[in-house]
């Protein structure tokens, strides 16, 4: 037994070096928190090194602004929440440190030792359990001062919205068997089910392997002394053993349907699809409720063994120790072995019942041991200062007559255990109260799912050891590999003795907590229930306990033994909360994962850029918007020439004898007429006679048509045609999507024919080639498709070329051009051109109720047609008569280019406006010289070329008069040139 | 008439490629990568870490039609394929839906064979080339798998993906079809999806592979690993 001289260094809390540590005490690197400069080792965390440097407060409370300071040393409590540069919520119990981190204390006015809004502790009957929905919230004017006041107050770390994106990413893992938690019972299992030759994969939350053996010293006689000497055994083992990944600083989150498994590891989300699932997840170390019990100094056992096995460090020099269990003398032991001054041990017991192997050695070392003893507060404001302790009587009850303090300033509790097992509960595992054992335990659990180790009550090691090793053979076989063993999974753990104390909580008159993470006292509980928030689900909403950053490790349990003695039921009976994902919390940026939004582009996309394209995302799409001045890019069209990329148009190719009768039932007007070589345009509507989509199909040879669609409607399109050639309707057609396969230029503009015959064999002459028809020819060389079509309203031809040899089709008619001042187009271009002809935009001027009788398209509706999609809604528009229709508008005043969207109105006889009709597209004609557009008006004013309507402007009214037909060309004389 | 230039393909990954700092050559009518830094570091890289290349000039044909299977028998020496499985470029997607990959340009004479072959058996079936539809990202090396289990859903375990088994899947969001074709023991995956997606679906699998230490690889890489 080393001496407290050999033990402690005589500057810091920390120990000599010992086997086992993480830290490597060669290098110092420094650290500050809250501006103050402290030291560390690499491995530290930030806990650590406070803890070494002396620090005990690390946090205030949610609500109270109480100190705290480390109780868990494991991640699983929220004591330790700290904000390290911009990121908040860190634990600096599992945060290992870096040279320059900057820590800083969170949720605190104005520092973390003085923090004013400590106050609000006298303030705290005003904020009893549920205080939101209670109290603040008259006069309800005052609510805007209450709310700032409160968010002030309230809130857990800062978000910096400067923050720069981080690097998040997610990986998917497949295999046979996922084994969560790497103590002596997940490595047992894992080794098991590998050895049968099923991939396992092996998730632990801590940076290494071993659970509680990393911690608990190997002392003769003790439980653990066999397997911890196994320990480098095992882990050498699982190196060897080629079938297992492991994966250590990595949280298992939840478990979804089919065995879908979520876990993160720092930036990284994993998502693993395995098909049996061992959970090893051990247990949390439960709290004891009693008075002052988040006093900082207040620790559990196994965070006081975790700081001095594995980081050197001595939380405190003289120790109470509250303990109904041989686990709290074995803390006990390993601190005197230490050379700390055991104040106390306090136990509840009867010494008959105690069965510590070092109870014998501590008595004669001279330790004071208190049997039938608790604690009932811990005295110290800032930290522990000391403990007072009280007899239990005969019935258990305290007798506060035999009170008496002792002096100290740490305290340890060693109470028991509350089994983590939520993943195997979202699994659908059934659990049951073991009276014997004061333990939930696992009774059940879906196929393929198994739970050892004390996460299945087995705490005894080689107990735990040769149950996952039954079960990793189990899980194995599950999927396949080896025999099962008949064995029950379950029964280790419950034939051991008790561990756990059903005292939960030692009434006072202080406050007392139950839930950390929400400040929710023993006192808040019987107020909930007492208003009639009786069942444990209820009581979890209204209270919000266990819904902390610790999702109930530290309070569910003893929140169901509170709950279950205010209504004087069993614990059996009062159940648990349902569990559910995530069992420990995730950023937001590892859901979210690498950034991935796809984009398209055209093969002529850098040559847009190249030639200064501002572009807009169409879709997924990327497209020129304009080249610097639209105006004059229409101009250019009406008067020379210009060129649009229209790659982005959806291409289908569909084929096969049953075509012709498959267009008659999707577009709404005549196709089984059309010939080859020509080409017509359709409207699409669906079953509610609801525009869908436009645009043109060719008759390319006797089994071929080629369609085309709207550039962002184009994969809606191709799905819905599957899914009518799916259910019925496929009989004989082929549809192939080929909207990537070619790429589409439109040459509109007087001079396009000129330009392209540069290029081409081919006749383009209007008698050889006229509007509406479909050609194929050589382009610079390339054999494309051209059809005469003409959106923009001027003669023009759509040229379709395969994609590969799009930039020198683009190029060679860019080249062409040049003596006719060609200038490349954008989508703004397009829509002011489109607009002078009055075309719509399906989406942009009709909307999910716009049906083609109404949107000025009645013209490509034949309603005498047998049948086609839609065709029995607008049989009963075309009888009802619509409700409003598109109709084309010029502005009275012509510089005023009203935007899109806004409402037309009229002056009721009260003077008050009613809103019409609105306004879905304008612009400023360059050809016009006046601002027109389209809009949807009641049928009475719209069918009146001329008549006049007001529009709402931005604080006035205007007045524009409707305009039948196209603005520009409206006998479309100059498409057919 | 003015054709003065002789057409020539580029691939939807060609602007990457020139950023990336490529030397080209034209094979087959396509302006392909020939080598981003040099032959031996690209060679390298393939064998021992994770390589992206270009694979675009490769020939796609889609079959069709009930029939598709018989025609493709007639055609050529093949056994029945069950769905998902391959053989010598020949890929089962659908019961009715082939893909076929060609080497660079000899999709014009399979195509001829299969027309001729579905015309003389009068069956409806109907052969689209897709060549320039569909961009083909080939990823080679011993972290491939590793690469896509990052941005694809699939199990790429030999034993769930065996080589020549083509699968249909989301990857970065997007829909693509990969087939898995190991150059000898190195594992290698054919990443194809509309071209219009090939440059995102590039510059993500390249940051993606950032941590493998990715790098692009040419044409003469892959012909020094074996590849045609
Ligand atoms: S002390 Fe850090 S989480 Fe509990
Ligand atoms: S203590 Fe964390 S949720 Fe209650």
């Amino acid at each position: 037994m080393r001496t407290e001289q050999d033990a402690l260094t005589t500057t810091s809390n920390r120990l000599h070096p010992k086997q086992g540590e993480v830290i490597d005490r060669s290098t110092t690197i420094r650290f500050t928190f809250d501006g103050v400069e402290y030291t560390a080792h690499p491995g530290d965390t930030v806990a650590s090194a406070l803890t070494a440097a002396g620090v005990k407060v690390l946090s205030r409370s949610f609500k109270y602004h109480r100190p705290r300071g480390l109780l868990c040393c494991s991640g699983h409590c929220p004591n330790c929440l700290v904000q390290i540069g911009d990121e908040p919520n860190v634990r600096a119990c599992t945060r290992p440190v870096e040279p320059g981190m900057e820590v800083r204390a969170q949720n605190v006015w104005p520092s973390l030792n003085r923090d004013l809004l400590s106050l609000t502790q006298l303030g705290s009957r005003f904020m009893p359990v549920g205080f939101y929905y209670k109290t603040f919230i008259r006069p309800q004017k005052l609510w805007p001062l209450y709310e700032h006041t409160l968010r002030h107050a309230a809130g857990l770390g800062e978000v910096d919205i400067d923050t720069p994106l981080g690097e998040f990413d997610k990986q998917y893992l497949h295999t046979d068997v996922v084994i969560v938690g790497g103590g002596p019972a997940g490595i047992s299992a894992a080794l098991s089910a590998a050895e049968t030759g099923a991939q396992v994969l092996l998730f632990e939350e801590n940076p290494a392997l071993g659970g509680h053996l990393r911690f608990t010293v190997p002392l003769e006689s003790s439980s653990t002394t066999k397997a911890s000497k196994d320990l480098p055994e095992l882990l050498e083992a699982v190196d060897r053993q080629p079938n297992i990944t492991v994966f250590t600083d990595t949280s298992v989150l939840g478990w979804y349907q089919d065995n879908w498994l979520c876990a993160v590891k720092g930036a990284r989300l994993f998502k693993i699809r395995t098909k049996s699932v061992v959970v090893a997840t051990g247990a949390y170390e439960t709290p004891l409720i009693f008075d002052n019990n988040d006093l900082p100094g207040v620790m559990l056992g196994s965070a006081v063994q975790r700081l001095v096995h594995l980081f050197g460090v001595l939380p405190g020099g003289q120790v109470v120790i509250v303990t109904a269990n041989e686990d709290g003398w074995d803390v006990a032991a390993d601190l005197q072995s230490l050379g700390v001054n055991v104040a106390a041990i306090v136990d509840e017991r009867e010494p008959s019942a105690c069965a510590s192997p070092y109870r014998e050695g501590l008595t004669n070392a001279g330790v004071p041991v208190f049997y039938r003893h608790t604690i009932l507060e811990a005295l110290g404001s800032n930290e522990v200062r000391g403990a007072k302790i009280a007899r239990l009587d005969g019935q258990g009850e305290i007798s506060l007559a035999t009170a008496q303090s002792l002096q100290c300033d740490l305290i340890v509790t060693s109470m028991g255990w509350t089994p983590a097992t939520e993943l195997a509960y979202m699994a659908g595992g059934k659990s049951e109260y073991h009276e014997d054992r004061a333990e939930i335990l696992p009774v059940s659990t879906p196929p393929g799912i198994y739970v050892v180790g004390r996460a299945a009550g087995t705490h005894a090691v080689n107990s735990q050891i040769s149950e996952a090793q039954r079960a990793g053979s189990n899980a194995a076989a599950f999927v396949g590999f080896g025999e099962f063993d008949e064995s029950t999974a379950y029964s280790s753990g419950v034939l051991e003795p008790r561990r756990t104390s059903e005292r939960v909580c030692v009434p006072g008159k202080k406050k007392q907590f139950v839930c950390y993470c929400e400040d929710v006292t023993d006192e808040d509980v019987e107020t909930a229930i007492a208003e009639g928030y009786d069942s444990i689900e209820l009581l979890k909403r209204y209270s919000t306990i266990s819904m902390g950053p610790c999702q109930g490790a530290m309070c569910s349990m003893n929140t169901i033994h509170l709950c279950a003695r205010a209504n004087d039921w069993t614990v059996q009976e009062t159940g648990t909360t349902t569990a559910r994902p995530p069992t420990t919390p995730v950023t937001l940026g590892a859901l979210a994962g690498q950034n991935m939004e796809p984009v398209q582009t055209t093969p002529i996309h850098q040559w847009h850029l190249d030639h200064g394209a501002d572009m807009m995302v169409a879709g997924l799409w990327l497209r020129p918007n304009h080249y610097g001045d639209p105006a004059a890019e229409a101009t250019s069209v009406r008067e020379r020439v210009g060129l649009i990329d229209v790659s982005p148009l959806g291409k289908l190719q569909l084929t096969g004898p049953g075509v012709p009768e498959l267009l008659e039932r999707i577009y709404t007007n005549q196709w089984d007429n059309l010939r080859v070589g020509r080409v017509r345009y359709g409207v699409m509507c669906n079953d509610e006679g609801v525009v869908l989509n436009d645009g043109v199909c060719a008759h390319v040879n006797d089994e071929t048509w080629y369609m085309t669609t709207t550039s962002t409607g184009a994969t809606t399109i191709f799905e819905w045609l599957q899914w009518w050639l799916q259910s019925g309707w496929g009989e004989g057609i082929h549809l192939t999507d080929l909207t990537d396969t070619y790429s589409a230029f439109n040459l509109a503009g007087p001079q396009s024919r000129t330009v392209l015959e540069k290029l081409t064999e081919r006749n383009l002459a209007n008698k050889a080639f006229p509007y509406m028809r479909l050609r194929s020819a050589k382009i610079a060389g390339v054999s494309c498709r051209l059809l005469r079509i003409g959106f923009t309203g001027e003669l023009s031809y759509e040229v379709h070329c395969p994609s590969g040899y799009a930039l020198h089709v683009w190029e060679a008619l860019m080249d062409a051009g040049r003596e006719f001042d060609i200038a490349p187009f954008g989508v703004e271009a397009q829509r002011i051109l489109r607009l002078e002809k009055a075309h719509i935009i399906v989406g942009q001027d009709t909307d999910a109720m716009s049906d083609p009788l109404s949107a000025n398209m009645a013209w490509a509706v034949k309603l005498d047609k047998p049948d086609f999609l839609g065709k029995p809604s607008l049989m009963r528009i075309s009888a009802e008569g619509p409700k409003q229709l598109l109709v084309g508008f010029k502005m009275v005043e012509p510089n005023v280019v009203p935007d899109e969207g806004l409402q037309i109105v009229e002056s009721e006889a009260d003077g008050q406006l009613k809103i019409v009709g609105w306004i879905t597209s304008s612009r400023f004609s360059p050809t016009l010289e006046e601002a027109i557009g389209l809009c949807w008006l009641p049928p009475d004013i719209a069918s009146q070329n001329g008549a006049s309507f007001t529009i709402r402007m931005d604080g006035h009214l205007a007045e524009a008069r409707v305009h039948h037909g196209a603005f520009y060309d409206p006998d479309g004389e100059r498409l057919r040139m | 008439m003015n054709t003065s230039k002789t057409p020539v393909k580029l691939t939807p990954l060609h602007s990457a490629a020139q950023r990336l700092g490529a030397t080209f050559i034209e094979q087959r009518g396509w302006r392909i990568p020939q080598v981003y830094t040099t032959l031996e570091d690209e060679v390298v890289a393939a064998q021992e870490r994770l390589t992206l290349a270009d694979e675009t000039s490769n020939g796609k044909l889609l079959l069709e039609g009930d029939q598709a299977e018989s025609v493709l028998m007639d055609t050529f020496d093949l056994g029945s394929l069950k769905i998902n499985e391959g053989h010598d470029g020949i890929y089962r997607l659908r019961s009715d839906l082939f893909f076929i990959s060609t080497p660079p340009g000899r999709e014009i004479s399979i195509r001829k064979k299969l027309t001729t072959a579905s015309a003389a058996s009068e069956q409806f079936v109907t052969i689209t080339e897709v060549t320039h539809g569909r961009a083909e990202i080939r990823v080679i090396g011993p972290h491939s798998q590793e690469l896509l289990s990052k941005v694809c859903g699939l199990d790429f375990h030999p034993s769930a993906f065996p080589n020549e088994t083509a699968k249909q899947s989301s990857l970065a969001k997007t829909t693509q079809l990969i087939i898995r074709c190991d150059i000898g023991e190195l594992p290698a995956f054919s990443i194809i999806g509309v071209q219009s997606l090939g440059p995102y679906v590039w510059d993500t699998m390249m940051e993606a592979g950032t941590e493998f230490g990715v790098v692009p690889i040419g044409r003469a890489a892959l012909a020094a690993l074996g590849e045609e």
